[in-house]
């Protein structure tokens, strides 16, 4: 069994370290694989979307197949499943999303323009009205939250509100006069408030503070997507660039590149939390989201969200 | 392409004949003998745009138009999935029985469903949903390609309810 393990952290670090062609240079990362949930012998998971830590180790998870939010101990174990399909209170149609803030559990559906809100211990709480759907939430140092909202197919906004859905402000993230639409928005918040954005659809992570001044911007693929079509007029892109982002402890921002990276879902760029960027790695299977808890453990999905793995992440 | 694998993986939930129920209908009041396990129907499906909402729209009106005794009886589902050819991975099957299951637990979906791992099907889902109506003696009578026109569905009920004539 030891052997097994030996082995199988070499083959990770191994995986880690491959250079993504991009002219980056490959950053030394060992991943060591600490708990996985799920898998396709279980029934625990189906197609995770969104995933929370909470400061008590227990993990939650958003799951867009069976329309339910999922609550597992540290141990792995479920404690709590909560939710079904429907477009009333405590029900989904496609939950996407979700973040734990506190005592309590923020939750968004694809197709809905708000933002339901549950204890941790998934019981339904209310519903806080959005002027769209929401892509992303995160919360800012003062215990305000944030969250990127498509108000329509080009136009994404940052609309900061207090816990309890008490709007505080908000901007454009995105220009109503874009032709592309920008797709699905990741967010990710630093300790001073100022935000960090993925965007789907374009090649671009930028940081920004909080009243939404930008403060840099990369494109880190090389090359934008081409077109592939268009919705109601408005091109949409051939592939996919920023699937996530997250940030860890240290201030590094790691991005998650999609179909327009080398190794869709498995490529890993680093940036500095001036922009730089310091390299890249590969995960050992594709995932569509990169998540960090407050112990800079890592988690992504395998098996096309049925599986949850939890790594630790060592520089070398 | 062939059906075969359709037939054996249909053949294979519905091993056992069952009686049609017409919930005490006339027919069955009057003591005329139904076909036991005569028709049924294949419903080919994309296991992995389960998540996809607007290509699920006719599978879910197919699942809530169809009677239940029907869907239960009469009616099994067949799953493809992608696998690269040249490297082919069992744990790709065993996910798509995990999706269904899920898909099911949310949606209540009423008819079972078999993994296609021969693969001989896949261009039957890779538009969407389509329907085979099959008959133990005659073969395939029928096929319906979603999304489905109007009175599509009326016509699957009433193809899988007809009554063999003694």
């Amino acid at each position: 069994m030891k052997h097994r393990l030996v082995f199988a952290l070499f083959v990770l670090s191994a995986a880690a370290v491959f250079a993504t062609g991009k002219d980056l240079p490959a950053v030394r990362v060992g991943l060591e694989e600490l708990a996985a949930i799920g898998g396709p012998e279980s029934d625990a998971l189906f197609l995770w979307t969104g995933i929370s830590v909470d400061r008590d180790g227990n993990v939650y998870f958003s799951d867009a197949l069976d329309c339910s939010l999922k609550k597992f101990g540290p141990d792995g174990a479920l404690l709590k499943r909560a939710g079904r399909k429907g477009r009333g209170p405590g029900e989904f149609d496609k939950p996407v999303g979700l973040a734990v803030v506190g005592e309590r559990v923020y939750a968004w559906d694809l197709y809905d323009r708000s933002v339901q809100v549950f204890d941790r211990d998934l019981d339904y709480r209310l519903t806080l009205p959005m002027p769209g759907s929401v892509d992303a939430l995160a919360v800012l140092p003062g215990g305000e939250i944030a969250a990127c909202v498509r108000a329509s197919l080009v136009l994404t906004k940052v609309v900061v509100f207090r816990p309890d859905g008490t709007p505080v402000r908000e901007f454009d993230l995105t220009d109503p006069k874009d032709e592309m639409a920008p797709g699905s928005i990741s967010l990710a918040v630093d300790p001073s408030g100022a935000a960090y954005y993925g965007y789907l659809f374009r090649n671009l992570v930028e940081k920004r503070s909080l009243d939404g001044e930008r403060i840099w911007s990369r494109e880190i693929l090389g090359a934008g997507p081409g077109v592939s079509g268009n919705v109601q007029g408005i091109p949409l892109p051939a592939e996919t660039c920023i699937l996530s982002l997250a940030r860890d402890g240290r201030g590094r921002l790691f991005v998650l590149g999609g179909s327009a990276a080398g190794r869709p879902g498995r490529d890993v760029f680093v940036l500095g939390p001036e922009g730089a960027v310091l390299g890249s790695f590969v995960l050992p299977e594709p995932s569509h989201s990169v998540y960090f808890d407050h112990r800079d453990f890592l988690y992504v999905s395998a098996d096309g969200g049925v599986t949850m793995k939890k790594y630790r992440v060592t520089f070398k | 392409m062939t059906l075969l694998p359709a037939i054996f993986l249909a053949a294979s939930l519905t091993a056992a004949p069952v009686p049609l129920r017409t919930a005490g209908g006339p027919a069955a009041r009057s003591g005329e003998a139904e076909s036991a396990g005569a028709r049924f129907a294949v419903v080919c499906l994309d296991a992995d745009l389960l998540a996809c909402s607007p290509c699920g729209a006719s599978l879910l009106e197919f699942n809530r138009t169809v009677p239940p005794d029907i869907l239960e009886e009469r009616v099994v589902g067949v799953l493809s999935f992608r696998e690269d050819a040249a490297v082919p991975d069992p744990r790709k099957a065993r996910l798509a029985r995990t999706r269904w299951t899920g898909y099911c637990r949310a949606n209540g979906i009423r008819f079972r469903a078999a993994v296609d791992e021969t693969h001989a099907l896949d261009p039957l889902s890779e538009r969407g949903m389509t329907i085979l109506l099959f008959d133990a003696g005659a073969g395939i009578l029928k096929r319906w390609t979603a999304p489905f026109g109007p009175g599509v569905l009326e016509d699957i009920i009433r193809s899988l309810s007809v009554k063999k004539q003694l």
